[in-house]
């Protein structure tokens, strides 16, 4: 008759086979009184494992428990400070924290440009076509006057050129 | 088993939460400990450690396995390693006599069942000790034992149907008569 290995009654014990498998084991031990007596004492003796009653520990566990964590100076439940109690709206402090640097910066970009602008509006401002005023060597004095206006004026001195007189 | 909700309160050191834990595993760490020291003055110290161990470490618990396999590994390093540094120092002859007292015939039949089960425990190693008390009286899987001993499953199996098999021979040789 076949007999089954030890390792292969403990799994039975675990029911660790197939239904299959541990039909045809359980057929087996009706007939075979080694296996069979092997499986009996390793049930029993789970059984007084099982039965031992299981208890907690005294309450005194816990109030030992409780002076050990305060000697290790871990306060249970330690006061927040201010700034722990803001934690829950960090995330909208650092939001409002970015728009309010966010709007200096741009503000102060705004006024350089501003600056920058108008500087140069004053610059070109000496451009201007009626303003500008040149020397005869260096400078030239435009008015609205004709060639023939010079001559009338007696600025025969001037040497005309070639293209103020045609 | 906790909530997650209150394990993050624990992990912020929040007392009633870390309460709410104690008294979820507290019995698992106490028999553990009971059975493994064979001693009620030892037990009471080991789980002390334990849960004082678990609190400095509870901010370590990353959420990827579960608390309860976490809890079962640092509560059975806590115990093994209390053990092994009291056991130099203790007897425990005086430590663990009991007072006789009047039973009922039920507390006979119990205590005699405890007897023989600490009995049958003092007989195996530390390793069989601690292997079989996991399965056979905490009840946990071969999984879970795997994990919490950080061992093969097929290595936890193996060790437990080797120390069955000697149980099976001290119970025979020492208690059926």
């Amino acid at each position: 008759m076949k007999k089954y290995s030890k390792e292969e009654l403990n799994k039975y014990i675990d029911q660790e086979f197939s239904k299959e498998k541990m039909g045809r084991i359980e057929d087996h031990l009706k007939n075979c009184k080694e296996c069979r007596e092997f499986v009996r004492d390793i049930k029993k003796i789970q059984l007084e494992f099982q039965e031992t009653a299981k208890t907690g520990p005294p309450d005194k566990v816990w109030e030992n428990i409780e002076r050990k964590i305060r000697e290790e100076k871990n306060i249970l439940k330690p006061e927040k400070s201010f700034f722990m109690k803001l934690k829950p709206i960090w995330p909208a402090l650092a939001v409002a924290a970015a728009i309010i640097v966010g709007m200096i910066i741009i503000n102060d970009k705004k006024n350089s440009s501003n600056e920058i602008n108008e500087y140069i509006s004053r610059q070109l401002s000496y451009y201007d076509e009626k303003s500008l005023v040149v020397s005869w060597e260096d400078e030239v004095e435009y008015e609205d006057k004709t060639v023939v206006d010079y001559f009338l004026e007696g600025n025969s001195d001037r040497q005309l050129s070639y293209e103020e007189v045609n | 088993m906790v909530k997650n909700s209150t394990l993050k309160k624990a992990m912020a050191k929040d007392k009633d939460a870390f309460r709410t834990i104690y008294e979820s595993y507290k019995d698992f760490a106490w028999n553990l400990a009971l059975k493994y020291t064979g001693s009620e003055n030892m037990a009471e110290d080991a789980v002390s450690e334990v849960f004082v161990k678990l609190f400095k470490k509870i901010n370590k618990f990353n959420f990827k396995s579960s608390f309860e396999t976490w809890f079962y590994r640092v509560s059975i390093n806590t115990i093994l390693n209390y053990v092994a540094r009291e056991k130099r120092r203790r007897t425990d002859s005086v430590e663990n006599m009991k007072i006789p007292q009047k039973k009922t015939e039920k507390e006979l039949d119990r205590l005699e069942r405890e007897e023989i089960v600490d009995g049958l425990l003092k007989k195996l190693s530390s390793e069989e000790r601690l292997i079989i008390v996991l399965r056979e009286f905490e009840g946990l899987s071969y999984k879970e034992i795997s994990r919490s001993l950080d061992m093969k499953l097929g290595t936890v199996k193996t060790k437990i149907y080797r120390t069955r098999n000697k149980l099976r021979k001290v119970y025979y040789g020492e208690y059926k008569n």
